[in-house]
């Protein structure tokens, strides 16, 4: 009974801790807190990418490494940035940017009447033939 | 309760008493994995010679307790500084 006590309470504790490392974005494996002197780093220790969601040996940092950096708020933000993107249908939302139009670009800046639409046909019935 | 476990409560404060004042952080489970270990070992001892198994928790706490300000450190009095 006593040796199940002190694993439960340890296990808590490093429950605790695990959950307290993902909130502030520390860069700490599961399999690193729970070896005796596996860290023998200095502290607080480097942040988790942002992209990380569960750090469990080590392998979501260096997953995470080379995507594309997401909204801060280490791994819990992450975790809501995935979310959102799954809520969209797993994309992400278009520019605001308008599409490259040859056309558009070629006459935005002329008055109104002095430029034909798409077909070559002038504003009022003119039909330009070529 | 179980002196085996006021002792292992006395070491575990010991060194999260270590690890915030020394290293500015908390322990890490790895750091208490350890002498939990130990005393879970002391503890199955207790069950078969209680006084044996109390004098060697306590005893090991007195040591986590003289380490705690600096004695105990390894190296000899008197010889040279390691080079670093």
């Amino acid at each position: 009974m006593v040796v199940l006590g002190m694993g439960l309470l340890w296990g808590s504790y490093t429950v605790v801790f695990w959950g307290w490392t993902l909130v502030k974005g520390y860069d700490l494996p599961l399999t690193t807190i729970v070896k005796p002197s596996a860290y023998a780093g200095a502290w607080p220790p480097a942040q988790l990418p942002d992209t990380a969601v569960l750090n469990i040996n080590g392998a979501a940092s260096k997953q995470a490494a080379g995507g594309p950096p997401a909204a801060s708020g280490g791994a819990l933000g992450a975790l809501g940035s995935t979310l959102g993107q799954l809520k969209l249908g797993g994309g992400s939302l278009p520019s605001q940017q308008a599409p490259a139009d040859p056309f558009y670009d070629q006459y935005r800046n002329k008055p109104p009447g002095t430029y034909p639409d798409p077909k070559g046909n002038y504003p009022g019935g003119i039909v330009v033939s070529k | 309760m179980n002196p085996i476990i006021v002792a292992w409560l006395l070491g575990e404060g010991i060194i999260t008493y270590r690890a915030v004042g020394k290293k500015h952080r908390p322990p890490l489970p790895g750091e208490l994995l350890a002498s939990s270990g130990l005393f879970a070992l002391l503890g199955l001892l207790h069950m078969a010679q209680p006084s044996l198994a109390t004098t060697l928790a306590f005893g090991f706490d007195a040591a986590a307790w003289v380490n705690l300000f600096g004695a105990g450190q390894p190296g000899i009095p008197g010889a040279p500084a390691a080079k670093k």
